[in-house]
């Protein structure tokens, strides 16, 4: 079920009235009702793979118990890897398992060795890279000591399946989603106007911006051989819009959808085009996965604590990992190598931004050494994205050859109104809010005014929902 | 929590009469190009049409204004109102509302052809012209006339599937408010629907020829027949086998009630009107239209689709493709049909 569609705008209302009012006074049954809710969400795609959930929860559930009851460390090693074999096995076999036999194939052709390999038309089950590190977290910590396991089985298991956040994050940690499975919730008026507002936005966001700049960047990545410089730049400059306002949007949604059944999630971008350094984009975007890399993968392979070189093969081995999640393909992993070479100047010169505020934050408008350095960092990330939406390297590199040549200077084919004004409508929109949590957080406007805009966004959603588009980050 | 059921509620309140004051922005054809396109000349034209002939294609391709009025003596004045894939009930719901405007003023009679219920196909589900006509009413009506008419049941529960979907998504106009105000705000419609005369009749023939281009579909369905010409033949029979079994008919009540009320209501304006059962018509259409034909009876109805009364309408010379005639068939069809309205006028 994708959140933007009417099965899903039946779904929730109809979700929330029962929850908070046939559900309110038993804990037990709220969960439970959850989880038939978050089943029945995933169900919607394909039930059959409801299977791998289920199975990811029961044995990280089961392993949890048991590392709590035991002190043997070899006991513990092998119920971790019992673990992570079990969830990245999944992982690996329904997502990677051609990426891994054609690579093989490749690397045995290069050295003259031909292979016929046994293909299998695998299905990628939406949101697996998504829960699978979510349930292995909670394994994780429960190993190194941060955490204790849980006795309830339903909390746990409506923890793991949570149906705003399952199929695409934001990729919650037990510490943080867990105990509010376990403790009462009570309706908060302000929680569910804010979470209301926030699906206002991410849908906004999502149909009516990633969808308009998504048709420009189909047409143009598809005949890129063809188009001029200057349009290969709008091209991949629609793409940077197109994969935030998906994402961002569909996490908008969320968050906000879970704030309507009182519960928390984390946020998962903020603001990451108006970043000032690379470093800085990897706080704003796609935060849950990005402190999951660091904390599951960059810290335990040594961080920055063991010089210079080390920290830059860290860098580099974490990001061409994260590109590895994206996609089993290389031009995702060039696409997060590019972003760890990117950080090398600043891991060798030991910089560290201390300022975790958003770019001029006590004034209307960046200084212009501020206003460069974003800039900057969008050309470095816009570059990478290139890799990251072509259809293998050689097209990735066909396509940077084509953008930079004389034509980049030429006006650019196509009309570009639309999309154009839409992209600075929500730049300056973001900008103009930035302080806040997200746009439609005004509460010292007029109701008529602040209403008007709910009504103008409602419009604008329902005008340009068109045809049914998946959000990108389901195919991850 | 009431409260904030209650600003939901207003808010959902508000959004859906903003989405209803957008439907009352634009014209009830929005939706149709070609019926937009004939409305718009026949308003900015100033044009006065005391006939009106309303359709789909076998309307639109098949009956000449000009060949029509010669063949009244000069007592019409016509218009071809046709347009391709225009079916009932999109052709009673444009009809009616017609009535209630300026452009019927002037009009004393017209001639309607006569449609089976349109089952809404899978791959025209959710497009604008499966959605902008569909009212309640519309929906009613088709929902009713499946009931009676569609004996199988997956295809009955298909066609009220798509009706009600439809209808709620013309009612929150998902799918469509874009193309609404593309069309409020837009340049006005054009396409080939006019024809070379501005009656609004364009033969198929002709417009293959003068735009080829534009005319694939229409030369693709041409070599089609060409291809398998025996396809008439089997038109032809099966549709006289229809006609002599009439326990393969199927009547519908709701759909005998809609005509009567369409006659009365242009009696009310001082329209004369017919219905017309044009050639070539599938059997499967066939069985629902002549029961509803024979209760109609033939002051109201003029019957041009039976193979053995006129078999000329089904001889490959006459043929364009298999649904339409050609410009020699369609100036028969059209003096025929020209001589059978004054016949049921008494002339």
């Amino acid at each position: 079920m994708l959140f933007n569609s009417v099965p899903f705008a039946i779904f929730l209302p109809a979700v929330f009235l029962v929850y908070w009012f046939v559900f309110e006074r038993s804990l037990r049954l709220q969960n439970l009702f959850l989880l038939a809710a978050s089943y029945f969400f995933y169900a919607w795609w394909d039930w059959r793979f409801l299977s791998l959930i289920v199975l990811s929860s029961a044995v990280d559930y089961g392993v949890g118990l048991a590392l709590a009851a035991s002190c043997d460390p070899r006991r513990r090693r092998l119920l971790l890897g019992l673990s992570l074999t079990a969830n990245l096995g999944c992982l690996a076999f329904f997502k990677y398992f051609g990426f891994f036999v054609s690579s093989l194939v490749d690397a045995a052709a290069a050295v003259g060795i031909h292979l016929e390999p046994t293909t299998l038309r695998i299905v990628l089950p939406v949101g697996i890279s998504f829960y699978t590190f979510q349930t292995l977290s909670y394994t994780l910590d429960i190993y190194r000591g941060r955490i204790e396991p849980t006795r309830d089985a339903v909390s746990f298991f409506a923890f793991v399946s949570f149906f705003p956040q399952l199929v695409a994050g934001p990729i919650e940690r037990a510490a943080s989603l867990l105990p509010q499975f376990e403790r009462n919730r009570r309706f908060d008026f302000q929680e569910a106007r804010d979470g209301a507002r926030r699906i206002l936005w991410g849908l906004f966001k999502k149909v009516v911006v990633a969808d308009t700049c998504g048709r420009q960047v189909n047409i143009i990545f598809a005949a890129s051989g063809e188009l001029s410089g200057s349009t290969l730049l709008l091209g991949v400059f629609y793409f940077a819009f197109q994969i935030y306002c998906d994402f961002s949007g569909y996490s908008d949604v969320a968050i906000g959808s879970a704030k309507l059944l009182g519960i928390r999630l984390r946020d998962n971008f903020d603001l990451p085009y108006f970043s000032r350094d690379v470093a800085e984009f990897w706080r704003r975007w796609h935060i849950s996965l990005s402190s999951w890399f660091r904390d599951y993968v960059y810290i335990p392979l040594g961080g920055n604590r063991h010089g210079k070189a080390r920290q830059v093969a860290n860098v580099l081995a974490t990001f061409g990992l994260s590109g590895l999640w994206h996609g089993a393909s290389w031009n995702f992993v060039v696409w997060g190598l590019l972003h760890g070479s990117y950080q090398i100047p600043s891991v060798l010169r030991g910089r560290r931004r201390p300022d975790r505020r958003v770019a001029a934050w006590s004034t209307a408008l960046p200084r212009p050494g501020e206003l460069a350095r974003i800039l900057a960092t969008f050309a470095l990330t816009l570059f990478a994205w290139i890799f990251f939406r072509a259809e293998d390297l050689d097209h990735a590199l066909r396509y940077t050859a084509g953008m930079f040549t004389a034509s980049l200077f030429g006006a650019p084919q196509f009309d570009h109104g639309v999309p154009l004004a839409l992209i600075a409508g929500l730049l300056s929109a973001e900008w103009v809010q930035r302080r806040k949590a997200h746009p439609l957080q005004f509460d010292g406007l007029p109701t008529f005014l602040r209403w008007s805009v709910y009504l103008a966004l409602s419009l604008a959603i329902i005008a340009f929902f068109g045809e049914r588009r998946d959000f990108i980050y389901f195919q991850f | 929590m009431k409260r904030f059921l209650l600003r939901c509620a207003v808010f959902a309140a508000l959004l859906v009469s903003a989405l209803q004051l957008v439907g009352l922005a634009v014209p009830f054809y929005w939706g149709n190009t070609g019926f937009a396109t004939k409305m718009a000349y026949l308003k900015e034209s100033g044009a006065r049409y005391d006939t009106l002939l309303v359709g789909s294609s076998r309307i639109f391709r098949q009956v000449d204004p000009s060949v029509f009025d010669a063949a009244t003596g000069e007592l019409t004045n016509s218009f071809n109102l046709g347009v391709s894939a225009t079916y009932n009930p999109e052709i009673y719901f444009l009809y009616e509302r017609l009535l209630e405007d300026d452009v019927s003023s002037d009009v004393k009679f017209v001639l309607m052809e006569l449609q089976s219920l349109n089952r809404i196909a899978r791959m025209n589900a959710g497009t604008r012209a499966a959605i902008y006509s569909v009212d309640l009413e519309t929906c009613r009506f088709a929902v009713s006339t499946l009931s009676e008419v569609e004996a199988r049941p997956a295809r009955r529960a298909e066609a009220i599937r798509h009706y009600r979907t439809s209808f709620l998504q013309r009612f929150f106009k998902l799918q469509i408010l874009r193309e609404m105000l593309e069309f409020r705000f837009g340049s006005p419609p054009a396409g080939l629907v006019l024809g070379p005369n501005r009656d609004g009749f364009y033969a198929l023939e002709l417009q293959a020829e003068e735009f080829p281009g534009r005319s694939r579909k229409i030369i693709a369905r041409r070599a089609g027949l060409m291809r398998s010409p025996e396809s008439i033949a089997h038109r032809r029979m099966r549709a006289a086998d229809v006609y002599r079994n009439p326990e393969s008919w199927s009547f519908s009540r709701t759909h005998l009630r809609r005509l009567e009320r369409i006659v009365d209501r242009s009696r009310a304006r001082g329209i004369e009107i017919r219905f017309v059962l044009p050639p070539r018509l599938p059997a499967s259409e066939l069985e629902e239209l002549l029961p509803i034909y024979e209760r109609l009876g033939a002051d109201l109805a003029i019957d041009l689709a039976d193979p053995r009364a006129h078999p000329e309408f089904y001889a490959m010379e006459n043929s364009f493709d298999l649904g339409h005639l050609n410009t020699r068939g369609a100036e028969r069809f059209t003096r025929l049909l020209a001589a059978r309205f004054l016949a049921s006028r008494g002339d």
